[in-house]
């Protein structure tokens, strides 16, 4: 700790270090390093950006920001490490975004969209489940292009895309993960740098939590009286 | 034409949050796909429809149960899992305003109910199916001869 008074036992300080920046930051990287283990970057293509791979500070109430600012400021590491960290998922999402860019305006990639859509249009007179595509025909490319980015295997079955995902999956797959190979290689490599900087950021920060709940004699996590505050239907209580 | 309530939409979200995303503490709230076959099951009832469609009003109750949610940090995260629902599934959305329903009946069932009922006589020749969680609704479909399914029931199919 960078100053020469120390916070004492039980501190209040100490419990917002804890409670509001440490466990949502290793609660959002547990997800992200699995997320990242499958290959979901969770890349969108209308935001260009991962959705469930957030910087630092976003994870953290804006409420809580001055804790945020007082834990870096007790600890500058982490400070950087931050940075470091949202630096890398910036590089993900620039690489994500590249190659989907690339894909779009590859005229190959644009024939085989519109061979597999003439195919898929033709089946539909003899399978009646399958959705007609019209109304969402422009967006195809760009819905192709995202589920390639974040290597999309299947889709739950009620999306609108699922019958034609299903069935020319594999056929892009095969053409166009490799088309742009020096982009797509860049967007797994980012990906794995930004995967091994949560994955010890995580390791980090859950030792310095047990430090700290053991030190100050804090619990982990806050314990609060059971709430009362859901009106008495019968509807779910949602928690974050 | 499928006509969603509130109640499967929040269970596709929360699936799709517990399952795609690892969000574990949300997996105590879902009620219905408690196996990976009765979403699968509700996947399939709901690909047997071209088109998907729901209420305004319902917009407004999921903002509500969003808004229940804590913390708030996790909002944004919920709001984006329920357009990626409505955008993949191609959902559509009507209005239908409060001066076209019945009083009586918004009194009665509310009007996000009232608004799915008359979303459904207004598409007849679609053969529309109003699929919720809410037994009262359900039961107030068949009495007008509106089609209507439990998702308790889409989910464990009894074949």
């Amino acid at each position: 700790m960078a100053f020469d008074v120390k916070p004492g036992r039980g501190s209040e300080r100490v419990k917002a270090w804890v409670y509001a920046i440490l466990n949502p930051v290793i609660e959002a990287l547990r997800r992200e390093i699995e997320l990242l283990r499958s290959g979901n970057l969770s890349w969108r293509v209308h935001s260009r950006r991962c959705e469930y791979i957030r910087p630092i500070s976003v994870l953290i109430d804006w409420d809580q920001q001055p804790n945020l600012e007082d834990f870096i400021a007790e600890h500058p590491t982490f400070g950087s490490r931050f940075g470091q960290h949202d630096s890398a998922l910036s590089g993900v999402e620039q690489a994500a975004t590249e190659y989907a860019q690339g894909l779009l305006k590859a005229r190959s990639f644009q024939e085989q969209v519109g061979k597999c859509l003439a195919d898929y249009e033709a089946r539909l007179p003899f399978n009646p489940a399958y959705p007609d595509l019209l109304n969402r025909r422009d967006k195809i490319p760009e819905e192709i292009a995202e589920f390639l980015a974040n290597d999309s295997r299947s889709l739950p079955r009620h999306y609108a895309m699922y019958s034609f995902w299903k069935e020319y999956a594999e056929t892009f797959q095969e053409d166009f993960g490799g088309f742009t190979e020096t982009a797509h290689d860049n967007v797994k490599a980012k990906a794995q740098e930004l995967s091994g900087i949560a994955g010890q950021l995580s390791v980090d920060l859950e030792a310095l939590r047990l430090t700290l709940v053991r030190e100050y004699d804090i619990p982990a996590a806050p314990i609060e009286p059971p709430r009362a505050d859901f009106p008495e239907n019968n509807s779910p209580r949602p928690r974050w | 034409m499928a006509i969603l309530d509130t109640g499967p939409i929040w269970e596709l979200v929360l699936y799709g949050a517990v399952k795609q995303l690892g969000f574990a503490n949300l997996k105590g709230d879902l009620r219905y796909f408690l196996r990976p076959e009765a979403y699968q099951n509700c996947g399939d009832f709901l690909s047997t429809f071209a088109g998907k469609t729901t209420s305004a009003s319902v917009v407004v109750e999921l903002n509500g149960w969003i808004q229940r949610t804590r913390p708030k940090r996790g909002h944004p995260g919920l709001w984006e899992l329920v357009y990626e629902e409505f955008r993949k599934m191609g959902m559509e959305e009507d209005v239908v305003k409060l001066l076209d329903m019945e009083l009586d009946l918004v009194a009665k069932f509310g009007p996000t109910d009232v608004s799915l009922l008359e979303i459904a006589r207004r598409n007849l020749t679609q053969r529309p199916v109003i699929l919720t969680v809410d037994g009262a609704l359900h039961a107030k479909c068949k009495k007008e001869q509106i089609s209507s399914e439990l998702l308790i029931e889409v989910c464990n199919p009894i074949y």
